[in-house]
């Protein structure tokens, strides 16, 4: 069975996709083919019958009234509700954090003196401003915030071993000097 | 979100039937349940055709309908006006129906039951015409859902929607190229699919 060179045109003739030149030479075709004419008519018929009706069975007015029935408001309208659900979730954030502040303030007062475990921590003092005006100039030392109350002021790490390390050097006798050095250089030092 | 939200009054002017689909939205985004009632009396019938041949299952396209027109009052505010409802409904009812495929594929899938045929007295040729028409949409309903899904949902976004190439890509989120494609391909399988029934028939 010979197939004719139009015949795959024919459902982009259905479709109007043919450009102009194309749907001509095609529809010139039809005139003449009874074979292709018939296949471009079962390809109309197709295509009206796939836009066909298919809702038959279906009652779209109750499907239309469940539809109706089941909204709620939309969900990002404004709405008073949730204007005052979103002000309540909020304040019960504000409220948490407060509640975690003064928790941690106990926690660190009472860390703070180990003898004080078991007892109601004292209330926190309130510092008062100094009446006395500051100097101009200050050190870096004064300009430093002050300590908390009833901590111990430690001395630096580096000075406990500067005074380790003399006492050790005083105690011990000189090594013998293993640097790269001559040790004449290194005994006038 | 919307530049406006518009109010419906109760007027003759501005009755709901009047205004187009772009304006009732702005007003469902407003909390107008009378523009949203318009427009799902505007579209159910187009969007339940579709659901129904792209699923061959009456009960899920209806269930699919009902959900797309909910999230579509739900989404109101964010809804853009572009005088595309209806490709803004499709598409959210096509990711639906896509849904709903991976869960009947977990399920065991329902096949629909298709309705015996019954034997029907005609009185005259127009009865004849258009019970002979019901046949042949029907066996074209069933040969579509023999056909791969992206064929079946292009084929009736194409000819029963009668969307532009532009539009369906916009909804299958696919390039119109790839659309026309699958309109031409699909088209020539459904004819040659209903030829071969044919001719097994005989």
């Amino acid at each position: 069975m010979s197939r004719c060179p139009h015949r795959a045109e024919l459902a982009l003739l259905v479709d109007g996709e043919l450009t102009e030149n194309r749907g001509r030479a095609v529809r010139g075709h039809l005139d003449r083919c009874a074979r292709c004419r018939d296949e471009a008519r079962a390809f109309e018929r197709l295509v009206e019958d796939l836009s066909g009706a298919a809702t038959e069975g279906i009652d779209l007015g109750a499907l239309e009234a469940s539809i109706l029935e089941g909204l709620g408001r939309p969900v990002d309208a404004p709405s008073a509700p949730r204007r005052s659900r979103r002000f309540l979730v909020g304040l019960s954030a504000a409220a948490a954090a407060a509640v975690a502040v003064v928790g941690l303030l106990v926690l660190l007062s009472a860390s703070g003196d180990p003898g004080r475990e078991g007892r109601v921590a004292a209330p926190v003092s309130v510092r008062q401003p100094d009446p006395t005006p500051p100097p101009l100039m200050q050190s870096r030392a004064d300009s430093l915030p002050p300590p908390l109350v009833g901590v111990r002021k430690a001395r630096p790490f580096n000075a406990q071993v500067q005074e380790a390390l003399f006492e050790q050097t005083r105690s011990e006798p000189a090594a013998e000097c293993v640097c790269r050095y001559p040790a004449v250089f290194t005994q006038s030092l | 979100m919307p530049a406006k939200v518009i109010a419906l009054r109760h007027d003759s002017k501005n009755l709901p039937e009047a205004r187009d689909d772009d304006e009732l939205m702005l007003a469902a985004a407003g909390g107008s349940r009378a523009a949203f009632a318009e427009l799902v009396r505007r579209h159910i019938e187009p969007l339940t055709r579709f659901c129904v041949k792209l699923t061959g299952d009456p009960e899920s396209a209806q269930e699919v309908v009902q959900e797309t027109f909910v999230q579509a009052w739900a989404s109101s505010q964010s809804y853009v006006p572009q005088g595309k409802l209806g490709v803004f409904l499709l598409r959210v009812a096509h990711n639906r129906l896509r849904n709903l495929r991976r869960e009947s594929s977990r399920r065991e899938r329902r096949h629909q039951a298709s309705a015996p045929p019954t034997l029907v007295s005609v009185d005259n040729h127009e009865q004849l015409e258009a019970l002979l028409r019901r046949e042949r949409q029907r066996r074209v309903r069933e040969a579509l859902t023999r056909l791969p899904r992206k064929m079946r949902e292009a084929l009736l976004l194409r000819f029963d929607q009668e969307m532009d190439y532009s539009d369906i890509a916009e909804v299958l989120g696919r390039p119109e190229a790839t659309i026309r494609t699958r309109v031409f391909h699909g088209l020539r399988r459904l004819r040659a699919m209903l030829e071969q029934e044919r001719a097994g028939r005989r």
